[in-house]
């Protein structure tokens, strides 16, 4: 099998562009599929990112829909995946041919849990760029950092300090703290700054 | 940190393609000798089930 990443993304952008074309659903990508872009070079396995269906006012049942008839694949079943989002706001389901799992976080306005806020503050500085030769949304450098300290696994504070020490001199720093504020991530956000570089250190310090 | 820097993002692309495309198929070789009764699916569904275990997250 070759070329696995590259199909199932481009499956994915596909879908993604189509229905914020046709049907308004904006979208960006977010997490481990940015490191080349945001920090250093690194593979990942699964593919993450955030879609705003309360805004156009579609349900998951007919979010699900649309899934079928892209061909996308359920992990378990369909009855699971609409189980599982009702309860979580998030989806994972397979690329058509199912090697690569998608996790599909849904925004929800109302959820004040930390790791929803960071869905809304992303998609409102997305940015446009291409990733394996096409063209789509994802989260700004900065949005990357902060989801990547929201989610707190040791993968994720490298990312972070990844991005910070490649792109410190460029970063909207008064953005960083303000919604380091709102994510309750200041002493993340702290030691980022402090001028460490091992993100072994990162996980002592907190 | 330089290295990525120097590499065009095509190149790394490129690089990230091929080692997802042996890291997936090397993968799935291993545990197909050594669970012949898995289907591909089972094993994928079992890989991404270990990474999200090693993730450890702590989210907030």
């Amino acid at each position: 099998m070759n070329n696995i990443l590259p199909k199932a993304l481009s499956q994915l952008i596909n879908f993604l562009e189509k229905n914020e074309k046709r049907l308004g659903i904006k979208y960006y990508l977010v997490g481990g599929i940015l490191a080349n872009l945001y920090t250093i070079f690194r593979t990942t396995q699964d593919v993450d990112f955030v879609v705003d269906l309360q805004l156009v006012d579609i349900n998951i049942e007919d979010y699900i829909s649309l899934l079928k008839k892209n061909e996308f694949k359920p992990v378990q079943d369909w009855a699971s995946t609409i189980k599982l989002a009702h309860e979580m706001d998030f989806l994972q389901y397979f690329d058509k041919d199912n090697l690569v799992k998608f996790d599909n976080y849904l925004i929800e306005r109302h959820d004040m849990r930390t790791y929803k806020k960071i869905g809304l503050l992303g998609m409102k500085r997305r940015e446009r760029t291409t990733l394996f030769s096409k063209e789509c949304w994802v989260a700004s450098k900065e949005d990357f950092i902060l989801s990547k300290l929201v989610f707190g696994g040791w993968q994720d504070y490298a990312d972070a300090l990844g991005c910070w020490l490649r792109f410190k001199e460029k970063l909207d720093l008064s953005y960083l703290d303000k919604a380091s504020k709102d994510l309750d991530i200041q002493k993340e956000i702290s030691i980022l700054k402090s001028g460490i570089e091992n993100p072994d250190d990162f996980i002592k310090k907190l | 940190m330089k290295l990525t820097e120097q590499t065009s993002q095509r190149k790394l692309e490129k690089m990230f393609v091929e080692l997802y495309d042996f890291g997936v198929n090397s993968y799935l070789k291993t545990e197909k000798k050594r669970f012949p009764e898995k289907s591909t699916k089972e094993i994928i569904i079992d890989m991404y089930k270990l990474s999200d275990k090693l993730k450890s997250r702590n989210i907030k």
